[in-house]
């Protein structure tokens, strides 16, 4: 007895909070603290509330596969294209027929089919010791595999998806041969075993242990904030030729929404030019739509050209990008 | 008899239900990526995950065991004091204190910054990385276990087996390793497995370090090479490595009866100078498992700026999932730890007892996943057609099966070692007395359990602020804990916001630790 109204108990617990109305429910991978301010703005303009749930994107994807119809979820929203392919993949996005969202989004950052949305550019790219490298000595990313930077490179677990994603999109454009060569050459060229994140790699090129790493550059401009006089400085790689390879933070509105006019507006919103300014800047990232200017705070750095393939690749070429990643023992 | 075989198996069911679809994943076999995995995976796995579990299970013997002897052995200045400061690391989850290791030796660490800034020394300590790294921070964050299972046992000695040996002529060695160790062998197999299966099932402090267990693979599987079915596959196997363990303990166990409760023997008082050289070597132990990785979450939360608001419900949050499952643990371990007490006869309730406590190795992530989908099944078979979604998949009763199936063997450990202690005779004699086994229960058997349920209590609670994969997997929206915000900053790298969740989740850890240790 003492069970069953125990049970109720945690059923209505549970439950509470699920009716009311115009509630956007966004089960994100963006991290509250990135995304919330965006959100509050949201609010404030239309009254609409945005409630977010955190999680990984594989979990949450296949949250809204077990949810099925009775998903709380409005929007999926990750940090990476290729768990945006995914989703779309497993059926869990509905195709949308926007003409402001096609209009504000590069056809590259978006979905052919309409489930998905870049909503910001992430570039990943080199970052370097300036009291001892010079820029001219760098070029491209592959060049880092030459062995003149033996034991000077530091890489980022391949366990990250944003390394699975760079990989992929190498396989995808130059084939399995020269990524697998390229990949081996860094391998090769470790200064240290791959760290847990992009700040701790910062860190070891600011310590000396590296001379340069691969990392995505708001990792360096939150550093820099915090740390103006960091001997650290980035490199836009890559410019003479396919451009430096850029991943996406987007989203798309789930099959099942119960909102989902109100998440079309939100998402609209989101790509509108006054968010785009936004949305980027709260994480030193790059609007996806490219006739709004880089924030202030990144502007120093200078502008860059991004590779222009279709990020979709990034999810079609995973898998085999982490066989590649594990057979040439990227750790 | 099939009535309390058929209640045990009930109670297993939060266990057995994800361990059912794990093994219905073996329908159909991706050859081509087992054939990756048996190539250029497996084999580091499987020698990184042997390397970690037999240095952790070193590290916590020499760590744990050490303690123990120290504090159930001997007697010096400041030991009562020492015997609850030693469990205190209990507060802190492996993960967080991976992290501050990991920061105590970087760049912007607190080591560093101080020898840079004031004495202009470019030197960092060297970060723990890999197996070793694995094994450094698996043994501080498991050796209280151990500790806290040896220490009882070691100061449970009987006297007389003691004096007998050494009347009988042998040293204190041989006395040592012929009597004292025999005795101390089933409580140490006991915390050698449960830190075994804690070390199997993480994945936080496995995955910053860069250590390639078999449970990292796992995720690597499922997130990266994008095949949950193959995950599932592998986390089958390591169920069954785990199963193969919880046997081997059970065997080694069932030869053991207290037929009494002897007279303990005296401590050995220690000299001044032994005294110096417990509290130089405590203190050391202390430094590395508790005040160092604090001083870093310290220097951290005192640099960031905090949306305190936040963290008053992901407090009450991690509260009220604690309490209530802890509460569920009792409730549910004490049947299961009575009757398996009182039944001793049936060599069928043994085992389903045990079967219950399987998931205490089953990585959280895999065995939430598994219950959303069983939960989700459950629903649709049982939810009229034109009902509202009761989303049981994400609700707080699929948060408590989850702990429920995780944590019922942290519950089950005291209340089975405080039952142990009831001798026969006692029962024996409330038999005669014309007491049926209800009765015994309820008189005799309860009042004897109260300290033990207890612990239970706070075992259980403990963990559960801790637990991070299954909350994450589990909690419905608006159920946001320390450990989800602890995650939600760690996985950005914003160890210095990380850092102020991370010291009120050890706070809330601490108090109930420290209840259990003065409490014994």
């Amino acid at each position: 007895m003492r069970t069953h109204s125990f049970m109720a108990l945690c059923l209505a617990l549970g439950l509470s909070g699920w009716a009311q109305a115009t509630t956007i429910t966004v089960y994100s991978e963006r991290k509250a603290q990135l995304i919330d301010p965006i959100f509050a703005e949201f609010t404030r303009e239309t009254g609409i509330e945005v409630r977010t749930l955190v999680d990984q994107a594989p979990v949450l994807i296949e949250r809204l596969a077990a949810e099925g119809e009775g998903t709380p979820a409005d929007m999926l929203m990750t940090v990476d294209a290729g768990s945006l392919w995914q989703a779309g993949e497993r059926g869990v996005l509905r195709e949308l027929d926007s003409a402001s969202l096609k209009e504000a989004i590069p056809a590259s950052l978006r979905d052919e089919q309409g489930r998905w949305f870049g909503l910001s550019l992430r570039a990943r790219t080199i970052v370097y010791d300036k009291r001892v490298v010079k820029p001219e000595q760098l070029s491209t990313l592959a060049a880092l595999a030459d062995p003149e930077w033996k034991g000077k490179l530091c890489l980022r677990s391949s366990k990250k998806i944003y390394n699975q994603s760079l990989v992929a999109m190498m396989l995808a454009r130059d084939g399995e041969a020269s990524t697998e060569s390229v990949v081996r050459g860094w391998v090769a060229n470790l200064a240290a075993p791959p760290f847990a994140d992009d700040m701790l790699a910062i860190g070891a090129v600011a310590a000396g242990r590296c001379e340069v790493a691969l990392v995505n550059s708001y990792y360096l401009g939150r550093m820099l904030d915090e740390n103006p006089e960091l001997p650290v400085s980035i490199f836009w790689a890559d410019q003479q030729g396919t451009g430096v390879h850029v991943n996406i933070s987007g989203a798309g509105i789930t099959r099942h929404a119960k909102q989902a006019e109100a998440a079309q507006r939100l998402l609209e919103w989101l790509a509108s030019d006054k968010a785009q300014a936004k949305f980027a800047e709260v994480n030193f990232e790059y609007p996806a739509n490219p006739r709004i200017p880089a924030s202030s705070k990144v502007a120093g750095w200078g502008n860059f050209k991004p590779d222009q393939a279709p990020i979709a690749q990034a999810g079609q070429w995973q898998a085999e990008a982490v066989k590649l990643m594990d057979r040439a023992g990227w750790k | 008899m099939l009535g309390r075989r058929l209640g045990l198996l009930v109670l297993a069911l939060p266990v057995l239900a994800p361990c059912l679809w794990l093994l219905s994943a073996w329908q159909s076999l991706d050859v081509s990526l087992w054939s990756h995995l048996s190539q250029h995976v497996l084999p580091n796995s499987v020698l990184e995950t042997l390397a970690v579990l037999l240095g952790v299970a070193a590290g916590t013997l020499l760590l744990g065991a050490g303690t123990g002897w120290l504090i159930g052995r001997c007697e010096f200045v400041g030991r009562r004091l020492w015997e609850w400061l030693l469990l205190l690391p209990l507060a802190l989850p492996p993960y967080v204190l991976a992290f501050a290791y990991l920061g105590l030796a970087d760049y912007f660490g607190l080591p560093g910054r101080v020898l840079r800034e004031s004495f202009a020394i470019d030197w960092l300590p060297p970060a723990p990385h890999g197996p070793l790294g694995g094994i450094l921070i698996m043994s501080l964050a498991l050796y209280p276990y151990v500790y806290l299972l040896l220490r009882e046992s070691f100061a449970r000695q009987p006297a007389s087996l003691v004096e007998s040996a050494r009347l009988l002529g042998l040293g204190p060695w041989a006395s040592f390793w012929r009597v004292q160790w025999p005795l101390a062998r089933p409580a140490l197999l006991a915390a050698i497995a449960l830190v075994s299966m804690e070390c199997l099932a993480e994945f936080g402090a496995m995955s910053v370090l860069g250590v390639d267990s078999l449970t990292v693979v796992l995720y690597r599987t499922w997130f990266s090479l994008q095949s949950l079915q193959t995950a599932a596959q592998l986390a089958s196997l390591l169920l069954g490595c785990v199963a193969l363990l919880g046997l081997l303990v059970a065997l080694s166990r069932t030869r053991l009866s207290y037929a009494s409760l002897p007279r303990p023997r005296a401590r050995r008082r220690l000299s001044r100078w032994q005294q110096a050289l417990a509290w130089a070597l405590l203190a050391t132990l202390l430094l590395f498992a508790l005040i160092l990785p604090l001083l870093q979450l310290l220097a951290w939360a005192s640099t960031a700026e905090h949306p305190v608001q936040q963290y008053r419900e992901a407090i009450m949050a991690s509260l009220k999932l604690a309490g209530m499952a802890a509460l569920l643990a009792l409730v549910l371990g004490l049947p299961v730890a009575l009757i398996a007490a009182q039944q001793r006869r049936d060599r069928w309730l043994m085992p389903l007892a045990q079967l219950g406590h399987l998931g205490y190795a089953v990585p959280g992530t895999v065995l939430a996943l598994g219950l959303m989908i069983v939960l989700t099944a459950l629903e649709s078979w049982l939810r009229p057609a034109d009902a509202a979604p009761w989303l049981l998949s994400t609700s707080v009763l699929a948060l408590l099966l989850a702990y429920q199936a995780r944590f019922a063997r942290l519950a089950h450990a005291p209340l089975a070692s405080a039952l142990a202690a009831v001798r026969p005779s006692m029962r024996e004699a409330a038999q005669t007395l014309g007491a049926g086994a209800l009765e015994r229960s309820w008189r005799l058997h309860l009042p004897l359990l109260r300290p033990a349920a207890f612990a239970a209590l706070l075992m259980v609670f403990v963990e559960v602020i801790k637990e991070l994969p299954a909350t994450l997997i589990l909690r419905p929206i608006g159920w946001d804990t320390l450990a989800t915000r602890i995650y939600a900053y760690t996985s950005e790298g914003q160890w210095d916001l990380a850092a102020l969740p991370a010291l009120l989740l050890i706070l809330a850890g601490l108090l109930p630790v420290a209840i259990l240790a003065r409490q014994r």
